[in-house]
């Protein structure tokens, strides 16, 4: 299948999209300009750098529809915040069934004034101002087809808005399920999150399947932090073992500000996770952590890309992934010091661990730095259990499956250790444990 | 409880041991010296069943059954414990946890109910006062970041929490200071009872003027070239290796030019 058969697909999709869904004009203008960039580059192929190891043909041999209006009503959408929710997580949360919001927790309105928890499409529909004036002004299709696509089909997704001066105690929680039939589903959630100055809070992101055929997530989320705030943002990927799942992210942080990002990806098939960070004011902070779990043959792709764009930024970043059977990792993590980023502090670093022969990562730092002081640094590590501490272990009493599982955990455990929400870093600790068990 | 018959072992297709016995019974301390290279670590290794060492021939009888081909967890469950010459650091893994890990699995095989949290954080509190251990290491990765003398220390801790039938103790006077030497002595001076034995592989006599062996023995080239009481080590000390090394020579020529 040639590139542009592939684009055309998903071009077809557009215009019975256009038919149906009520546009505002600037909305239609943004759709038109994911489609026109779309139209010219097509969708990528692995002779694409940014590809180069993640083969997403799999994703065109299967037709991926929009899914069919009233078929999300349909889903009992009741239980679902209760089922799919993390559990023990007090706080707001939306949950998006197909892309489009199903529920909101009586709670989301229940918040400071001025903060916003609410769907995308209603916020449109209401003519907030703010989600207009920032709808696919972070998001760049540059290098990323696949954030033009979304763009094109924004129809949905969440918005939350965080004026400023208010530190919303509770994290929110966004529900990405998919509850479809028959019918291989396409969806398109896009998140906007507006946070003001000397703000804070924290967002979960969870995809998780709850019925229906092999589907396609494409999730996009823009980010945009002003001065003096913090924000944690995680993002959980457990979608069923055959869906596919590429999502990015786009995150301005402003001067004195500390952005924490946590990306956790143990399902789909073939997953992607792309987050570009501009540090776009003095002072400003970034933290990205990722774990990523493979097994069978699924295949997990993270792209990590920070801009220091000025002086005294910090950036660290810390991805592990744990690779069984004949998965395969890709971490690529790009980080571009500014020549105005003097005293930039970068520190990168991947770890792998390989419990199979056959499994295989791909891991590439890109460190392009255009001014003089500054301080960059970057490690990657592949490789299996230490066979010192499994005999040390066993020599216990400890089994040799014990031992593993024990060890692997460790490994992970360190990725996580640093997630301060409790219930969610006990979650994710059993996410790990269960994958291993 | 042991017995070692006509031992042969490998380590990357190169013999070590050459046919080493060895019988210890229970109530007994043993103390095997010998000059470097002489296959002390190895034999330690072999008994505790690391795979990277490979018995090859001969006999390891413990409580009646040949354990040679058995799995270093089994062995555990069964009665040997090994304090190691170079504790393994485990980053992210907790000692409490690692510990009751291995005690739940040993006293599963050994048929008991695993012990409650309570009951276990009690007796790990009551072994760590008696190493002079600090609290705060229950909770601290196993062996990170500990100096040489709190790994030695956390060996004998782990030895009085898993109360083996028999402790093989590998070098573990090496680089320890005098304080530190006493304590990991009284350790297992407190372990030391007429129901189990103790192996202590070591190069210097100094460990044994705190923890005095029933026998003495010297391992030469694979093998054990000479036995004797305590006083052995004393001679030892005094002489080196140079006459055993002679005589273990002059009797084995061939050997020799190995």
């Amino acid at each position: 299948m040639t590139n542009h058969d592939r684009t055309t697909r998903f071009l077809d999709e557009y215009e019975r999209f256009k038919a149906v869904q009520p546009t505002p004009d600037w909305l239609h203008t943004i759709h038109e300009s994911g489609m026109s960039h779309l139209r010219s580059v097509g969708l990528p192929t692995s002779k694409d750098e940014q590809w180069r190891f993640t083969d997403i043909a799999s994703l065109f041999e299967t037709s991926f529809r929009l899914p069919d209006a009233g078929m999300d009503d349909a889903a009992p959408t009741g239980d679902m915040i209760e089922t799919f929710g993390i559990p023990n997580l007090e706080g707001h949360v939306l949950l998006l069934v197909n892309g489009k919001l199903a529920r909101r927790s009586d709670s989301c309105d229940n918040v400071p004034e001025g903060v916003e928890i609410r769907g995308l499409a209603e916020s449109v529909a209401a003519g907030a101002r703010v989600a207009g004036d920032n709808l696919s002004r972070y998001a760049r299709f540059n290098g990323n087809p696949f954030v033009a696509l979304n763009t094109a089909f924004i129809a949905d997704g969440a918005y939350i808005r965080i004026p400023d001066g208010v530190a919303l105690d509770r994290p929110i929680q966004i529900l990405h399920v998919i509850a479809g039939g028959a019918c291989n589903i396409v969806s398109y959630p896009r998140t906007l999150i507006v946070v003001g100055d000397g703000s804070e809070v924290t967002v979960v992101e969870r995809y998780v399947t709850a019925a229906g055929s092999q589907y396609f997530t494409n999730a996009v989320g823009e980010l945009t932090i002003g001065h003096r705030s913090r924000v944690n943002l995680y993002k959980l990927q457990q979608e069923r073992s055959d869906a596919f799942h590429i999502g990015s992210l786009s995150a301005h942080v402003g001067a004195d500000s500390y952005f924490n990002s946590h990306v956790a990806s143990a399902g789909a098939a073939l997953s992607r996770h792309d987050i570009h960070v501009t540090l776009d004011d003095e002072r400003a902070e970034c933290r990205l952590n990722g774990l990523y779990l493979g097994r069978d043959r699924q295949v997990v792709d993270n792209h990590t890309r920070i801009d220091h764009t000025m002086p005294n930024c910090n950036s660290y970043e810390l991805y592990k992934g744990i690779l069984d059977d004949r998965s395969r990792g890709v971490f690529n993590g790009k980080i571009h010091v500014h020549p105005d980023a003097q005293k930039t502090d970068a520190k990168q670093t991947n770890r792998a661990l390989l419990l199979s022969d056959d499994a295989r990562v791909n891991t590439k730092p890109e460190l392009e730095i255009y001014a003089d002081d500054v301080k960059c640094t970057h490690g990657a590590t592949i490789g299996q259990l230490d066979d010192a501490a499994v005999f040390y272990l066993r020599s216990r009493g400890i089994s040799r499956e014990g031992a593993h599982a024990i060890l692997t955990q460790a490994f992970a455990g360190e990725a996580i250790a640093n997630v301060t929400v409790e219930p969610l870093r006990k979650h994710m600790e059993s996410v790990v444990s269960e994958w291993l068990a | 409880m042991l017995e070692i018959r006509n031992l042969h072992a490998n380590v990357d297709g190169k013999s070590i041991l050459k046919g080493l016995n060895l019988t210890v019974n229970k109530g007994e301390v043993h103390a095997i010296m010998g000059p470097n290279g002489s296959g002390k670590s190895t034999f330690a290794q072999v008994l505790t069943g690391n795979e990277t060492y490979e018995a090859v021939g001969g006999e390891i009888l413990f409580q009646g059954n040949d354990i040679a081909d058995m799995d270093p967890e089994d062995r555990a469950r069964e009665g040997i414990f090994m304090a190691f010459q170079y504790p393994v650091e485990i980053p992210g893994v907790s000692c409490t946890y690692f510990l009751k890990n291995a005690l739940n699995a040993i006293r599963e095989h050994q048929g008991l109910d695993p012990l409650d949290a309570m009951d276990f954080l009690a007796m790990v509190r009551e072994k760590m006062k008696l190493l002079e251990i600090d609290e705060s290491l229950i909770n601290r990765s196993v062996n990170e970041g500990f100096s040489g003398g709190e790994k030695k220390r956390n060996e004998i801790f782990q030895l009085l929490v898993l109360n083996p039938r028999l402790a093989i103790l590998d070098e573990t006077d090496s680089g320890l200071d005098i304080d530190a030497l006493r304590i990991v002595a009284s350790g297992v001076e407190t372990f030391r009872s007429s129901e189990n034995a103790v192996v202590m592989v070591t190069h210097y006599q100094r460990l044994l003027n705190y923890i005095e062996p029933d026998f003495v023995h010297v391992l030469y080239n694979g093998r054990i070239v000479k036995s004797g009481g305590k006083e052995l080590a004393l001679e030892l000390e005094e002489c080196g290796y140079d006459d055993i090394r002679n005589e273990a020579d002059a009797a084995a020529p061939a050997e020799a030019a190995v």
